[in-house]
């Protein structure tokens, strides 16, 4: 019973003109946002090759230097954009892709997009995720207004109920057809972009298929959430215009307010510092207390100085064995990284709380929950981009070491005159970014699954409340 | 068969039907006639199970509909004034599909033209989208799915309003060949003489109550309309007739 009524359900949408046009036109846009994807994901990479074999020639060929002088000269460390950006951006194009690799100082130039990063998930792009995520769910409305309701108003449904049909086994038929639909739209989508994801010259993020399957089903269930929320209405509603005027209501509170407007109230209720702010503070905070005037940072270069003297067993620094200028550099990279290490946990801590509040929106909205598990999966969301910014640091500070304990090893009594030359610098590796798992991936967005399933149980719900009701409406009529 | 057991229905203080008793059998046709409003509507949704009953109960082929709504409609028609089909679908695809429905998948295409055919609907015409059918060619439609069911009772709700005399003719004669074959036929009616034609009983209810029971071969057309249109004044002319 249930399959005669999707496949009639599909006849009927082959048969009807705007259905046609607005599936096209939906497919159109899908595969418009995949090449565009494809477009810009492999122009991404094209300039971060060009970039990294650029930074890694300048640093070869840099000539006679001081290590740390070249520690200030610094590199990069460049983000792959992986294949799933294809797919679903997410913050990509506002994180940036590259960190400047600075002695003393953990550059936050690059995460100056990450301060607004509850607030740019606000910004629509063309990509086909968004396609998914905004015209699945109108696509589905538009569908299902009338499952119910039109039945009602034209009388089929009073002999379908004569015929012995089960108000359930309808609702299942025309959620079975609209989902077949919607679910190949999302199946044509992510096929697409696999399909261009597999191009040449794209990296491919660990896990891939895996993250392609959950992608899948993530997005059916968030579609399927649509699907029953609309039969619900439908069923609920006097008059098929009824419907759709209240599932339009839906569609705009869902897709296109909440992502807007929860994210704006997160941004206002845990305001983020602002870069240069937070720039000035990084460096204050991590040079003055240990090169600057003051008794305490005096002090704490006394301690350093005594810890040498005490390490290597001599009465003066001239005695020491190793550069002392470049044992206390190292000495205050270690200072700062500690700095560091606590303000920028402070900051991260500041989007969590953002993201916290901005999820409570999502108890509106569930396409709010949807981008975040989305970005999760495609390695484009704020979880990525920190382990991007955590991987990127952890190089940084091995790569200073690697400058500072040349010039202690090598410098001897040169002080900051001790230079090295390109033999050095083509030894020294390169920023290899290892991407984190599928299971890294989804584990700051469990809140957002479980959200999304409360909101399946809660559409399942109406839907069920639609046969009770609706149908009872029905036939005392 | 189609059966009432003291059917009684209550709307708030309106009493819709007052303990109704009325046993069709195979190859039997009860034609209720009654003003709008007399419970000939709230009969057949009794029957459907699309109300409860406020006491008693009504049985199709034995089975109690409020127990058994499923089971009560596996044989069972019902054709209501306006048959509503789905437009863009061609009368044989609606056919398959009510057909299907009722849990018949394994007809061929061949039986469900056959079908169509012998309620009066040729091929060409089967093979058009229902946006372009008659009335009539509607209600042949939903007997076919009758047929195609095997359905043995029908409920069929002023089905009659609004054909032109041919088709009215028509659509009588096919359900009369359906009695002969065996089925148990309700019908709700003003059309006093299409009733003579069909029904081995026929009812003349007001306010809920049957109030007369005729038989057909004992009255003629102008004395039914005599006994109805007096009923309807508030008298009940008392012709007699057999428990239908």
């Amino acid at each position: 019973m249930i399959r005669a009524i999707a496949r009639k359900e599909l006849v009927q949408y082959w048969r009807d003109g705007r259905v046609v046009t607005v599936f096209g036109i939906v497919a159109l846009l899908g595969l418009a946002a995949t090449v565009t994807g494809w477009s810009a994901v492999s122009a991404m990479e094209r300039e971060r090759r060009a970039a990294v074999a650029m930074d890694r020639e300048i640093w070869d060929t840099q000539g006679l230097k001081n290590p740390h002088t070249a520690a200030h000269f610094s590199r990069y460390a460049f983000q792959p954009t992986f294949n799933l950006a294809v797919f679903d951006p997410g913050l990509t194009d506002y994180v940036g892709n590259a960190i400047w690799l600075e002695a003393h100082y953990r550059d936050p130039a690059a995460l100056r997009p990450v301060e607004d990063a509850v607030e740019i998930q606000r910004i629509a792009q063309l990509n086909p995720a968004w396609v998914i995520q905004v015209f699945g769910p109108l696509l589905i409305f538009i569908l299902l207004y009338g499952a119910v309701a039109a039945e009602r108003e034209s009388g089929t449904l009073r002999q379908l109920l004569a015929a012995g049909m089960r108000p359930v086994s309808l609702l299942l038929g025309k959620a079975l057809s609209a989902f077949s639909l919607t679910g190949l739209l999302v199946c044509s989508v992510l096929v697409g972009s696999a399909f261009v994801m597999g191009a040449e010259g794209i990296e491919r993020l660990p896990d891939t298929g895996l993250r392609t399957a959950a992608l899948a089903a993530l997005y059916l269930v968030y579609l399927a959430i649509f699907v029953f929320l609309a039969l619900g209405v439908s069923a609920l509603s006097s008059r098929s215009r009824t419907a759709l005027v209240g599932l339009m209501g839906v569609w705009i509170i869902a897709t296109v307010l909440g992502p807007r407007i929860g994210p704006e109230v997160a941004g206002a209720l845990a305001p983020a510092p602002s870069a240069p702010e937070f720039a000035a503070r990084l460096d204050q905070e991590g040079a003055d207390p240990f090169w600057g005037a003051g008794e305490e940072a005096v002090q704490r270069r006394q301690r350093v100085m005594d810890a040498a003297l005490a390490e290597y067993g001599v009465e003066t620094v001239e005695a020491l064995p190793i550069n002392y200028d470049g044992y206390l550099l190292q000495a205050s990279e270690e200072f700062a990284n500690g700095v560091f290490d606590t303000m920028y946990a402070e900051l991260w801590g500041g989007y969590e709380r953002q993201r916290a509040i901005a999820r409570g929106f999502a108890l509106v909205s569930p396409t709010i929950a949807a981008q975040n598990v989305s970005m999760a999966l495609a390695g484009t969301g704020i979880h990525a981009y920190r382990h991007f910014a955590d991987e990127a640091e952890e190089f940084r500070r091995e790569f200073v070491l690697l400058l500072n304990q040349e010039m202690i090893d090598h410098g001897g009594a040169d002080g900051y005159a001790y230079v090295s030359g390109n033999d050095f610098w083509r030894q020294n590796p390169d920023f290899e970014y290892p991407a984190p798992g599928i299971g890294d991936a989804v584990r700051g967005v469990w809140a957002d699954v479980i959200i999304l399933l409360l909101w399946l149980a809660i559409a399942i719900a109406v839907a069920a409340l639609g046969v009770r009701r609706g149908f009872l409406g029905e036939v005392a009529a | 068969m189609l059966e009432a057991r003291e059917l009684t229905k209550s709307f708030g203080d309106v009493r819709a039907l007052q303990s109704l008793n009325v046993r069709i059998g195979a190859g039997e046709a009860l034609c209720l006639l009654g003003a709008n409003g007399a419970g000939k509507t709230t009969t057949i949704n009794l029957f459907l199970a699309f109300v409860e009953p406020t006491s008693g109960s009504a049985l199709v082929n034995g089975h109690d509909v409020q127990l058994d709504p499923i089971g009560s409609k596996r044989h069972l028609a019902y054709i209501p004034e306006q048959v509503a089909l789905y437009p863009s679908l061609t009368g044989l695809e609606n056919l398959e599909f009510l057909a299907e429905l009722s849990g018949h998948r394994d007809h061929r295409t061949d039986d469900l033209l056959g079908f169509l055919e012998r309620a009066g609907l040729d091929a060409p015409a089967a093979l058009r989208r229902v946006a372009g059918y008659s009335k009539g060619m509607r209600q042949k439609v939903a007997i076919a799915a009758a047929l195609a069911r095997r359905a043995s009772a029908f409920l069929l709700d002023e089905p009659l309003s609004g054909l032109d005399p041919a088709a009215a003719n028509e659509f009588t004669e096919v359900l009369a060949d359906l009695r002969r074959d065996g089925a148990a036929i309700l019908l709700a009616t003003h059309d006093i003489f299409r009733a003579m034609e069909l029904g081995t009983t026929i009812g003349i209810m007001k306010s809920g109550e049957l109030v007369e029971r005729l038989d057909p071969g004992s009255v003629t057309g102008a004395e039914l309309e005599k006994i109805y249109l007096e009923s309807m004044r508030g008298g009940a002319a008392g012709a007699g007739g057999g428990p239908a």
